[in-house]
């Protein structure tokens, strides 16, 4: 790999770095966030970082738990980038707290806990997510593909990914202040985005892979056209989920949905849709192209650009139309557009991620798999 | 135990906002803090337009949604009902901000009063910075600064929390009223114990149909607003088609 490539990534670390230091140290002062738009883009950071973590755990669990053999060849890939997605999500939601004084209050989630809130256990959930996460990961770069130890951590793993990201759900479900967060409909929302958006990262993450050593041995490239299918069946799920959302946002006569509506005419929800969505889903229904290394790469690119886009505009649509007396003294629609921090907490997790991922390629041997 | 509960009876309320300016003094707000609020509304089209006013503060919800769901029980309730807030469990989540439904909660994002450490003179060559206006007042951090919230609460709270109205617990556990219902020069506010049934409060809820901010959401609000402040007049009549 590309001292080029490292030097960028590293460049990505420091820049970021420098941005989360400030925050720590200043506070979310820095945010161009306030006390009507105060979940953005550091948050959507987070939804989309974890998100494709619950995709990939699915995805590196298809051969061990669910049996499916010839899906081995990304198994081990996969582990390694829910790890590096999932701790650079929690990252991103850390980096959302407040200042060092607020971080260190978060012990009382240990020390005080709420089982009534929904937050309180995604919070707890999450940790030990990664926790298996990584002892799955630990299991799988010893070889030890078969172990009862090594199937039970992937299979705790799997179990944490879906309770967690059931109670990630539940955090936007019961809002009932905020109808336009789509209550529990955001459960299906989040289940089909997250596939796809773990699918697609995976997709991509091969490719470079394979592009770098030269090319993929025939058994991956057999488990990749089968990826590109059901990426393609996921994507056709998510698109029709998001025209449900698109359905219910527009016919509500709740006047809540307008910040959604409002924010359905913007660029963040033409991304989602074409960029996201659309477009994906007809370069994989394309044989040719979902066959060729090209079309799934740009497929997957064009695809994780569109969910990041995605987080933002479930974020928005919740929160641009003030409420309660927050409408004082304020415009009907207010606008947001991010600080130069806020990018800074997103290129730290970009960078931190394929950070990881890339010292993974380099001396973890991914694309292993059990000889039998 | 009481249930503590406030009537604002906005046919007397005039709109000053000396509950606003009162809570703040009392409970040292940084800039863009709120706790004690209003809502405007222009009613009506030129010539036949009105201005309606409604003060604003924590409801102090029966079924409390911002308790619900704080994940580290930060916000609580304690005696009479009353919502709190404990700033060194506060993590900073603002999940308290998506579950009201009443905008009531705010968020500090920077250090308060921090103006105050501002070195540069207010009017160049003319006055004083307000750093040094500070410092000869011999005042830690701001020039009103008021210490009785330390007696339960935190008189002034750090940045990366947040905070809303507490109905003035320090006060109130010592058998004083919120300091917007002291402040108010009209009398709009009363406080007291819904469970006696001679209390003001209990009296006046008998006598005029009470209104609750967004009861459909079944949170339960203890404040409550009576009647309304309306000098219009209209010849009485059918209408016409
Ligand atoms: S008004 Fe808002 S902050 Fe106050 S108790 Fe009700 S939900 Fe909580
Ligand atoms: S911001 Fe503080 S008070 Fe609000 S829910 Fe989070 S921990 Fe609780």
């Amino acid at each position: 790999m590309s001292k080029i490539w490292f030097g960028l990534l590293a460049a990505g670390v420091v820049l970021g770095a420098f941005a989360a230091l400030t925050v720590v140290s200043r506070g979310l002062g820095v945010y161009n966030l306030n006390d009507v738009t105060f979940w953005a883009l550091p948050m959507s950071g987070y939804l989309f970082f974890a998100l494709t973590a619950a995709g990939l755990t699915l995805l590196s669990s298809l051969p061990s738990i669910f049996g499916l053999k010839e899906y081995y060849p990304f198994a081990k890939r996969a582990a390694l980038l829910a790890f590096a997605t999932l701790l650079v999500g929690i990252m991103c939601k850390a980096l959302d707290l407040g200042p060092m004084t607020t971080l260190m209050n978060t012990v009382w989630i240990g020390l005080s806990p709420n089982p009534s809130s929904p937050i309180w256990w995604m919070a707890v959930l999450y940790g030990i997510y990664l926790t298996f996460v990584v002892i799955k990961f630990y299991f799988l770069n010893k070889g030890e593909w078969h172990s009862s130890w090594s199937w039970t951590a992937g299979l705790l793993a799997l179990g944490l990914m879906i309770m967690s990201y059931t109670a990630l759900s539940i955090v936007f479900g019961t809002a009932d202040a905020r109808p336009a967060f789509f209550g529990h409909f955001t459960a299906l929302y989040f289940a089909v985005t997250a596939l796809a958006s773990g699918m697609a990262a995976i997709v991509l993450a091969s490719f470079v892979q394979s592009a770098i050593r030269g090319g993929m041995s025939f058994q991956e490239e057999q488990a990749f056209d089968k990826v590109a299918k059901l990426f393609a069946i996921i994507l056709a799920l998510a698109l029709f989920t998001f025209l449900l959302r698109h359905i219910i946002g527009y016919t509500s006569l709740q006047a809540d949905f307008l910040g959604f509506r409002h924010i359905a005419g913007t660029g963040i929800y033409r991304t989602e849709m074409l960029i996201g969505l659309v477009i994906p889903l007809i370069l994989m229904l394309i044989p040719a192209v979902r066959k060729s290394a090209a079309g799934k790469v740009a497929a997957s690119v064009l695809a994780l650009t569109g969910m990041f886009a995605g987080r933002l505009v479930m974020l928005l649509s919740a929160q641009v139309k003030p409420i309660g007396v927050m409408t004082e003294n304020r415009p009907e629609i207010v606008t947001y557009f991010p600080s130069l921090y806020e990018w800074g907490i997103i290129i730290l997790a970009l960078s931190l991620c394929l950070l990881i991922y890339s010292l993974g390629v380099k001396f973890l041997k991914l694309e292993a798999a059990p000889q039998s | 135990m009481p249930r503590y509960a406030m009537v604002i009876d906005l046919q007397r309320c005039g709109g000053c906002g000396a509950c606003i300016t009162g809570c703040k003094n009392e409970n040292n707000l940084p800039e863009g803090v709120r706790w004690s609020n209003k809502m405007t509304e222009t009613l009506g089209t030129f010539p036949n337009v009105r201005y309606y006013y409604r003060p604003t503060l924590c409801n102090h919800c029966e079924n409390a949604p911002c308790v619900r769901g704080c994940p580290t029980r930060a916000l609580h309730k304690v005696e009479g009902g009353i919502t709190a807030h404990d700033p060194r469990k506060c993590i900073g989540c603002r999940y308290c901000m998506v579950n009201c439904p009443y905008g009531v909660i705010n968020y500090t994002w920077n250090k308060p009063h921090a103006e105050w450490e501002d070195d540069s003179e207010v009017i160049p060559e003319c006055t004083m910075s307000p750093r040094e206006q500070a410092r000869l007042m011999n005042v830690q951090s701001w020039p009103l600064f008021n210490p009785d919230p330390d007696f339960n609460y935190q008189s002034i709270r750090p940045a990366g929390i947040v905070e809303k109205c507490h109905f003035c617990r320090h006060r109130v556990v010592n058998g004083e009223l919120p300091y917007c219902v002291e402040v108010c020069p009209c009398d709009a506010r009363i406080f007291g114990d819904l469970d006696d049934p001679g209390s003001l409060v209990s009296r006046v809820l008998g006598m005029f149909r009470a209104e609750k901010l967004r009861p459909e959401l079944g949170t339960e609000p203890r404040v409550f607003y009576i009647r309304e402040f309306c000098p219009c007049v209209y010849e009485p009549g059918k209408g016409m088609i």
